[in-house]
């Protein structure tokens, strides 16, 4: 009978044996893992949203503070070596005003008379950490003097701040643009899906005619309808709708065309033979099946919703200031005389590039690994 | 009969992403001028990379790590495992010397180009004719595929083919150059019985005409009794016995072929209105990267010996002159009387 | 294996429009099954044989109300008399699912890869009321042992299958409800031959054991010989000759069938085999020729073949030997044997 039960010895087999009684998720996850471009954003992806979560915390400065002495002023450089020789602890040079003779422009430049010492968890404006309690603890600043990692803009306000803060918002609005249209693409997508006929040529028919639609346009005019008396907060909602108004058509074809696949599928026909309910084939069978692919559409559709609102803020139609997004710091970048005299007001864009790809790494990799059971 | 290809000790393996396999090992045979060799096995037994690797197709996955696969031309040897895969030399043998023909002729042809475009296309590559003079040779390869009307269907898309049709035009292809050596794998498995009739008559009507060779790779004994001279059958990468057809269903001597034969319902064996069993091969084939030591087929064989068939490979055994085993049973026999 | 009639289906019709353009219109219909009419014995096996796109699958799943057929009767006869399935409505449907159930051809997709052998096999049971989790596990242990597979494996995913393995777990599956009917569909052609013997012996056995009663349905002919105790025979969308599995092999009355037998490949063709061949192709079912569908291919046909459509009628002298052609009584055909 040995011969029949082999012992399972070397760790491949072990392995196998383990991959027998694997979830999809974990096949899933196993697949994913060797996507390495894809690993490596999903971790960029989870420090880009830590940094929106704890944006207080993380910001030196209030992004809101006006400094008049200090306006379009250059990043300053951290450093190790000063005047006196190396020094273990990072500092900043202070700066120092200086009018050019002719042009009587002025600028500011490091003054190595003036030294301050970077340090960790400083006191400086005061917040209230995830809303929970009061502080002024800051992860990294210096205790006299300015320190602006990204330089300042026109009214003097820290750009690595400002940065940070507007993280949040213009992350956020592709989570919940998304969510809300995954909503409604899951609810059109799978009626068009499982109900076929006239209801799906309809729903297609209408997806259609809304892609046909120029975006930017239409965002202008819904944009332009929202009423100037809103609160920030409204505005922000009104732009995560306005963006799903138009971002569930992708998803609703996703869905339709998953729910189509399997009504045909084998198995499907199978639960329908031993008597399941409708609920049953649609909750049991078909959502799982497509719920990986679904997960994998909505991360490359959450970069659409980032550029949406940076489009919209950029061109002033979308959150206004005191909001801070990407969108609206790169409204201040929108002349040429900036590219060339305060390059460090693009910083935010960049920004916007890692997010994006980042998104469309992990979404590819989530796509690839969103059937694990390819024969 | 003059041999036409030389497999000798072929020894293939993949790349994957749990490490090398190796899918075949050791397996040599000859194709003599103007016979059907037929290849059986089941899935997974090594039977359709053998055809591919003589193609130079194995892919970038998959390398000839030993042994020789030698073509006989008129003019010499070429020995083809040598041969740049993406080379000129073997492209030149590609279409002209071996052509190949597969189970599902849609994906063979490309749906863009209608099957006379690619059919000239073939001819042109290889014997430069004029434009004119290849599409004339196109519709008369059409016409010996008993295509009807192939002067029409030569502007067809392959889309606009049946299976049946789509294989015929694939045939045509194939054979548009006269080749040495024709290598079918599963020709017939995608078409219906009566459909798969017809093109297995083709098949030995235009052998026959052409004196090509052909190497029938098919799962199917029926149409290797019905179409080959002899047969080689395939276990796990290996060959365990080759034998001419003729004493394939009565006198062949390994456990796996024997178990094979037997497993299989015969068309008109019922006598009787009752219920009987098949004698059936117990277990399953194993993964191909976990081959059993020893014989391969050993944890399946009703007449296993343990301490023999679980330790030493067997090696092939010369029953008689065409016929050879590789199995421990026969060796024991073969040591004793020797 | 003259049992009662389990199962008899009366003009069953399937008919698939054809549609085209913005608003889906009509334009014609594809005839998968038309008219077919046959009747299956409590414990016995029928074989349906046909060439692809003949109906064959059609039927089966018409029978089973995984589609609605188009005209026809299909009647379960039950202890307690005859119920007609295709008028069947919610609640009785389901409750008729019982007693009938459908074996796959692809091992693959007939069992969802994202659910364990223990919630697969288990399902048709929690539908079917079994809400006690002990006393489902059980079931499904005893489910696996009868069809080979071990019941240690329960909580494996079918990726962790063969394709033979898990053609067992599909079986484990229909046999979950105890049916009395089951139609195969194409079970054992997508399996390499040692398996395919192994899965044929294992119906044969649970047949035995379970008094099951099948519609085996099939293109492989000697597959259909071994294990049918009646055969019928289909030609686009109708059903050309049914008779005892013997007869039919070796004394067919239907050219089509003869021709069938004579295309498959054996070791021991006859020389002669030539002549038999059919030349052509299957017509299409969306635009059958007239009268005899066979017709244009047969080599007998006359004047009446191409204007009279044969009805299935008995062959003279053998009252379970049926065939659809004028000629059936008077021709003499070839089989094999």
């Amino acid at each position: 009978m040995s011969a029949e039960t082999p012992l399972r010895t070397s760790t491949a087999e072990i392995q196998a044996d383990n991959l027998d009684v694997a979830s999809q998720w974990r096949l899933m996850w196993l697949k994913f893992k060797r996507h390495r471009l894809a690993v490596i954003s999903a971790v960029v992806l989870v420090i880009v949203y830590s940094v929106g979560l704890f944006a207080e915390f993380l910001a030196p400065n209030d992004p809101h503070e006006n400094n008049r002495r200090v306006v379009h002023a250059p990043p300053q450089r951290i450093r190790f070596i000063g005047e006196d020789g190396f020094s273990l602890r990072p500092f900043v040079y202070g700066y120092k005003s200086e009018v050019d003779p002719y042009t009587l422009r002025r600028s500011y430049v490091p003054d190595p008379d003036q030294v301050n010492y970077l340090k960790f968890f400083v006191k400086g404006h005061p917040y209230k950490f995830l809303g929970l309690w009061e502080t002024d603890i800051h992860l990294f600043g210096v205790e006299d003097g300015t320190f602006f990692p990204l330089g300042t803009d026109r009214l003097g306000r820290c750009v690595f701040s400002r940065i940070v803060y507007g993280t949040r918002v213009s992350t956020s609005i592709g989570l919940i643009g998304v969510f809300l249209s995954l909503l409604l693409g899951i609810i059109i997508g799978g009626f068009s899906g499982y109900y076929g006929g006239i209801v799906d040529t309809l729903v297609q028919r209408l997806i259609e005619f809304l892609r046909s639609v120029p975006t930017i346009p239409l965002w202008m005019a819904l944009s332009a309808a929202l009423p100037r008396n809103w609160t920030p907060i409204q505005v922000y909602m009104g732009i995560t709708v306005i963006l799903s108004f138009i971002g569930w058509t992708g998803l609703a074809r996703v869905v339709r065309s998953k729910f189509l696949a399997l009504r045909e599928e084998d198995f499907v026909m199978a639960a329908n033979l031993l008597g399941a309910s409708r609920l049953r084939i649609i909750f049991r069978h078909m959502v799982p099946s497509f719920m990986s692919h679904i997960i994998a559409s909505v991360t490359l559709s959450i970069p659409s919703m980032i550029l949406g609102e940076t489009s919209l803020s950029f061109l002033g139609l979308g959150l206004r200031a005191p909001v801070i997004s990407w969108g609206v710091l790169l409204q201040e970048a929108q002349n040429v005389r900036t590219i060339a005299l305060t390059p460090w007001l693009l910083a935010p864009g960049f920004m916007v590039i890692i997010t994006i790809l980042a998104f469309n790494f992990v979404g590819d990799g989530l796509r690839d690994a969103a059937d694990p059971y390819v024969r | 009969m003059t041999r036409v290809l030389r497999v000798k000790d072929l020894e293939v393996c993949f790349a994957t992403t749990e490490g090398t396999v190796q899918v075949l090992d050791g397996v040599s045979f000859d194709i003599r001028k103007g016979e059907v060799l037929g290849v059986v096995g089941e899935s997974g037994c090594g039977k359709s990379v053998t055809a591919l690797s003589t193609l130079g197709l194995l892919g970038s996955k998959g390398k000839i790590t030993n042994g020789e696969i030698t073509l006989y031309q008129d003019d010499g040897e070429v020995e083809l495992s040598k041969l740049d895969p993406s080379g000129p030399m073997i492209r030149k043998i590609r279409g002209k010397e071996i052509s190949m023909i597969f189970q599902e002729p849609m994906t063979s042809f490309s749906p863009v180009y209608t099957i006379g475009n690619q059919i000239m296309e073939v001819i042109r590559h290889h014997q430069g004719l004029s434009k004119k003079a290849a599409r004339e040779a196109a519709v008369e390869m059409l016409g010996k595929v008993r295509i009807p009307h192939p002067e029409q269907r030569i502007d067809a898309y392959p889309h606009q083919l049946s299976g049946g049709m789509r294989q015929r035009a694939m045939i045509a292809m194939a054979l548009s150059c006269r080749p040495r050596i024709l290598i079918a794998d599963e020709p017939t498995t995608a078409l219906d019985v009566t459909i798969q009739a017809q093109i297995l008559r083709l098949m030995r009507q235009l052998k026959d005409e052409m004196d090509t060779s052909i190497m029938l790779i098919t799962h199917n004994l029926g149409v290797i009794g019905e179409m080959a001279d002899r047969v080689v059958v395939m276990y796990m990468g290996r060959i365990v016995e080759s034998l001419p057809v003729k004493r394939l269903f009565e006198e062949s001597l390994h456990p796996y072929t024997q178990a094979l034969l037997t497993s299989l319902p015969v068309l008109g064996s019922k006598k009787r209105n009752e219920r009987k069993r098949l004698a059936s091969i117990k277990g399953m084939v194993p993964d191909i990267s976990r081959v059993p030591p020893g014989c391969p087929f050993h944890p399946r064989c009703d007449r296993f010996m343990d301490g023999l068939c679980n330790v030493h490979k067997p090696r092939p055994v010369q029953i008689s002159p065409d016929h050879e085993v590789s199995c421990l049973l026969y060796s024991e026999v073969a040591k004793d009387a020797g | 294996m003259q049992g009662r009639v389990l199962l008899e289906v009366q003009g069953l019709k399937k008919y698939f429009p054809i549609t085209s353009g913005f608003f889906r219109r009509t334009v014609g219909h594809v005839r998968a099954v038309d008219d077919v009419s046959f009747t299956i014995r409590q414990g016995e096996t029928l074989g349906l044989v046909g060439e692809s796109g003949c109906g064959k699958t059609t039927v089966g799943r018409c029978i089973l109300r995984a589609i609605k057929p188009t005209a026809g009767k299909v009647y379960y006869h039950a202890d307690n008399g005859a119920i007609d399935i295709t008028a069947l409505q919610d609640d009785s449907l389901r409750a008729m699912r019982r007693q009938m159930q459908l074996i796959f051809q692809d091992p693959y997709s007939s069992l969802n890869p994202r659910m364990t052998v223990r919630e697969i096999v288990g399902e048709p049971l929690l539908i079917h009321g079994v809400k006690d989790r002990q006393e489902r596990d059980a079931r499904v242990r005893e489910l696996l042992k009868q069809v080979g597979i071990r019941p240690e494996y329960m909580n494996r995913y079918p990726h962790a299958f063969s394709g033979g393995q898990r053609q067992r777990i599909g079986i484990a599956r229909a046999l979950a409800l105890d049916p009395s009917f089951i139609v195969c569909d194409e079970t054992v052609s997508a399996l390499d031959v040692s398996i395919q013997a192994q899965i044929l012996n294992l119906l044969q056995d649970l047949q035995e054991k379970l008094n099951l009663t099948y519609l085996f349905i099939a293109h492989d002919l000697s597959v259909v010989e071994h294990i049918s105790d009646r055969v019928a025979v289909m030609y686009v969308g109708r059903i050309v000759e049914v008779a005892d599995t013997v007869e039919l092999f070796s004394n067919p009355r239907h050219p089509y069938t003869e021709a069938l037998l004579a295309a498959v490949p054996r070791a021991s063709a006859t020389a002669d085999k030539d002549e038999i061949l059919l030349e052509g192709e299957v017509p299409d079912p969306a635009n059958p020729p007239q009268g005899c569908h066979f017709h244009p291919r047969c080599k007998y046909a006359t004047d009446i073949c191409k204007r009279e459509r044969p009805e299935l009628s008995e062959v003279s002298g053998d009252s379970d030997h049926a065939a659809a052609c004028h000629f059936a009584s008077q021709l003499s055909l070839r089989g094999v044997s």
